[in-house]
């Protein structure tokens, strides 16, 4: 998931937190798929910022939670100590952790796309069913 | 100038500011009132209620995903009950030192919100009571980076030119420039304002936990959590090195690499959740 400018929100975009009040009240419930309408409805509550699935937008750092990025910035992070040998035993504990969430991330992403594809198709089938009866 | 006496003289000019951020006069209040065995929380929660700029601050800070409370606290009294003076205090100290220079060292102040996050989560697997107490440890740990930015702004562009120009992490070129490290700063901040004693440890002892003389746990804590917000690069910490993890700090904490994991698990979800959190 990823934390976006209501500006930079477009319809389509899954909520993946709930949007609340100041005092905690739910105005829009996780799960829900924005269109225009709701966007300006945000704009209009002042809303600055939401949380949506995924990474729509490359943001730079911050907002992005994408595991394989992370995994990709450890010899970065880790450069100055090369030759320390119990540093790099915790990068490649940490390299394993962020591999496996991106593993797990990527299979989750999958299964929603194919469920997606799978209920689109059987509401094509549905469509063409009724046009033939 | 060699290099001793310029060591020496940044050092004084650190140390002998006596005009240090001003912070709000309710500070002086709440630690006059804390002194005096006849006050009570009444009194103290009337005393910050005062300023409504700072209870406003206070309040979002509470109720933010930082500390994690399920209901809403919607007074000071009831923050001051539930976390304690020394959190309260903690707060109102980071936020406003922060608010000289919010603007620009927000990646600062993402990265000090982040470890105050993962250094309340690191606690509770722990399973060391009070974990707010942790929290505003972490909140507070690189306090003194700021303050040299605000007291010193001349060498703080020094540190920062170090850093890019030699590849170093900002604690090193720290003590390149100024021959000590902001760890050093904190110790004689916390001294200088009054905190508790294991918050002023683990300010002053987060990057060698295991100098701490009282409180190692404390130290450890905010070790490790800094360690997490660099890991994930959530803010900045003023460079893109990983900091140094001490075997020292998991054994301290009595906790195996794998117990991070549910930690880290929790966490990749709420740096999400608090990134542009402002004050």
């Amino acid at each position: 998931m990823q934390k976006i400018p209501v500006k930079l929100a477009e319809s389509g975009m899954k909520l993946a937190k709930p949007v609340t009040r100041e005092n905690g009240m739910v105005v829009l419930a996780e799960g829900l798929e924005l269109t225009e309408s709701l966007i300006s409805r945000l704009e209009g509550m002042d809303v600055e910022r939401i949380v949506v699935q995924g990474n729509p937008l490359d943001l730079g750092s911050g907002g992005d939670s994408s595991w394989g990025k992370k995994s990709e910035r450890l010899d970065h992070l880790f450069r100055r100590y090369n030759e320390d040998k119990w540093m790099f035993r915790v990068k490649g504990f940490f390299r394993e952790y962020f591999n496996l969430k991106a593993a797990a991330q990527k299979a989750a992403e999958d299964a929603e796309k194919l469920a997606e594809e799978e209920a689109a198709a059987a509401a094509l089938e549905a469509e063409e069913s009724s046009e033939e009866a | 100038m060699s290099d001793q006496d310029l060591k020496t003289s940044v050092k004084g000019q650190i140390l002998s500011i006596s005009d240090l951020p001003t912070l709000p006069s309710v500070l002086d209040e709440v630690t006059k009132l804390v002194d005096d065995p006849n006050s009570s929380t009444e009194q103290v929660a009337k005393v910050i209620s005062k300023d409504q700029v700072l209870s406003a601050k206070v309040l979002k800070m509470v109720n933010s995903p930082i500390y994690g409370f399920p209901g809403r606290i919607t007074t000071i009294q009831h923050a001051l009950v539930l976390l304690g003076l020394n959190v309260i205090k903690g707060i109102i100290i980071s936020t406003s030192v922060f608010d000289m220079i919010q603007k620009a060292m927000a990646g600062l102040w993402e990265h000090s919100l982040g470890c105050a996050l993962a250094s309340g989560a690191i606690a509770k697997a722990a399973g060391f009571e009070d974990p707010e107490e942790f929290t505003v440890a972490g909140l507070l740990h690189d306090l003194g980076k700021v303050v040299t930015a605000v007291q010193l702004p001349e060498l703080n562009e020094a540190v920062i030119m170090t850093v890019k120009e030699k590849d170093l992490c900002y604690y090193d070129a720290e003590k390149v420039v100024l021959g000590f490290g902001h760890d050093r700063i904190n110790a004689w901040l916390a001294r200088h304002w009054n905190l508790p004693p294991n918050v002023r440890e683990a300010m002053t002892f987060h990057h060698h936990p295991d100098r701490a003389q009282f409180y190692q746990q404390t130290a450890a804590v905010v070790h490790v959590g800094d360690f997490i917000v660099r890991l994930f690069e959530y803010g900045n910490g003023g460079d893109d090195h990983i900091s140094y993890f001490k075997p020292a700090a998991m054994k301290i904490l009595k906790l195996k690499m794998k117990d991070l994991e549910p930690v880290m698990d929790e966490l990749s979800d709420q740096f999400v959740e608090i990134s542009g959190l402002t004050f």
